[in-house]
This record gives structure tokens, sequence and C-alpha cells, in this order.
């Protein structure tokens, strides 16, 4: 997937844990975790604007475009 | 409808296959008795069985000998004829050999029919359980769909050759005898048929995955 969900690295620039933004953004541990693990196919609006609410960041901050020749370490 | 009566009219479909997957289940099972127990049988007794094959009567090519119905009346009809006799040929035989062949066909059928019963019963299961777009069932119905296939070409071709095998070592000299027509299309279009309800499923369960994915 050449999209790749930066979200861990928000999360740690805010000193936050993933329960702490679970909690509230009101979505489950469970689907925030398959956000962050980028294996979501989708994100809707009402999610990122919630996310980037709480983060107090850009979508930009959270998504990011790696082409699927371009090994990520 | 509502969901209550979904799920009654599918405990009533599910009772129904389990009937027939259990008369199936036993007919096989009394087949495969049947053929092995059959030799013995004819071995130790005197008497005769009924082999049967379907047959067809006719003249040259099959099956082309109309038979005439006697008192056929109505408003302008002048005359009435059967044509496309097919039927059964019965042999009341103590040729263990003639018993056999006469009941593999059947026997692959049974068999046949009892898996596929078994796919939509846990197909019905599942569906039950609420998890109707399960992995598995997309693999179950297109197994269903290429089994409907296999029993639609092999059945007639099997009862064909059988058929050939029994009339090849008898004569008969009145009425002529043809081998039954070998396919039936309606069965090749139900195989198809559920082969796209497969496809169609498929992409159901992508639709599904995708909407679990979607956060």
């Amino acid at each position: 997937m050449p999209i790749r969900v930066n979200l861990d690295l928000m999360l740690i620039r805010r000193e936050m844990t993933l329960s702490e933004l679970a909690e509230s953004i009101g979505i489950t541990l469970a689907n925030l975790s398959i956000l962050k693990t980028n294996k979501a196919r989708a994100v809707r609006f009402t999610t990122l604007d919630a996310i980037c609410r709480v983060l107090d960041c850009q979508p930009g901050d959270l998504l990011e475009y790696v082409p699927d020749d371009v090994d990520y370490l | 409808m509502s969901s209550s009566q979904q799920s009654k009219l599918i405990r009533v479909v599910q009772i129904i296959i389990d009937v027939i997957f259990g008369g199936l289940v036993f007919a096989s099972g009394f087949l495969i008795l049947w053929i092995i127990f059959t030799p013995l049988i004819l071995k130790t007794s005197d008497i005769s069985i009924t082999a049967s094959i379907p047959v067809a009567i006719g003249a040259n090519d099959h099956p082309q000998l109309p038979v005439e119905v006697v008192g056929a009346t109505g408003k302008g009809i002048r005359a009435a004829f059967v044509s496309d006799a097919q039927g059964t040929l019965q042999l009341e035989t103590t040729t263990w050999s003639y018993i056999i062949i006469s009941n593999i066909a059947k026997l692959l059928t049974a068999l046949m029919l009892a898996y596929i019963f078994y796919l939509l019963r846990t197909v019905l299961r599942s569906i039950r359980a609420g998890s109707p777009f399960a992995p598995e069932n997309a693999v179950r119905i297109r197994r269903l769909g290429y089994l409907v296939l296999l029993v639609s070409f092999l059945r007639p071709t099997v009862e064909y050759f059988a058929a050939n095998e029994i009339l090849n070592q008898l004569t008969i000299t009145s009425p002529s005898i043809l081998l039954p027509s070998p396919f039936k299309v309606e069965m090749i279009l139900i195989s198809l048929l559920i082969l796209i309800v497969a496809q169609v499923w498929s992409y159901g369960l992508e639709l599904e995955r995708d909407q679990e994915l979607t956060i």
C-alpha cells in the first residue's frame, strides 16, 4: 500500500497513547490499531477530522505517500 | 421480509437440505453395499435382479420413432403421437456385471449430490451464524458450481457408456433401442448461474472487507 499512516509518530510527538486517542475521538482501540498498523483500506473524513482535531495536526502530517518500489525501513 | 421471517425460512431450508443430505448418504451407502454384495447374492441363490439402464426407443437416429396415441380426441386434433420416447430398460438378470454397470452412474451421482448438499449445509450454517460473507463460502459456492457442472456431464456420460456396454451384449429385435440422450442443457445453465453467484459472492466478500477496514 503506497499510503503510509504516521499515526504512531504523531502520538509520540503529542506524548499521547493510542488508548487515550481512541477514547478522545470515540473510536474503538481495535479500529485505531488497524489504522496505526497500516492495515486500513480507507479512512473516513470524519475520522480524519477527529484525529486531526485531537492531535492538532494536518491530514498531511498523518498520511504519507510512499511509492511501492521504495523500501521503507 | 423481516429478519425473523428470513431466519425461519433459512431454518426450514436447512431442515429440508439436512433431510435430503441424510437420504443421499443413506442411498450412497446402500448402493455401495448393493454393488459389493450383488455377486454374492446371485452366486448363492437362484433369484434374478433387475438391472435398469436409461434408453430411448427409435429407428435410425435418436429418438425417431413416434408412438401413436390411440383414442386422443379434442378440438381440431386429428392424431396424437409421443416422440422422443425415452425410458428405462429393465432387465431381469442373473448376471452381476449388468447390475454393477447399471448402478455405477447412480452411485457416482448420489456421492456427488451428497457432497453438493453437504456444501449447501455448511453455507447455510454460516449464514445462520451471521457470517455469510466468510471467505470459505465463496470457495464453497464456486465448488458447488463446478460440482453441478461435473454432475451434469458425468452422469449422462457414465449412463451412456454403461447403457452402451450392456446393449452391446444384448440382442434386441423389437423395438429398436437407442442410447440415452447424453447431456441436459438445463443443468449446465444452472451450474453456470451458480458460478456467477460465486463470483458475486466473492465481490460481496471484498466489499465487506473494505467496509470492515474502513476506519
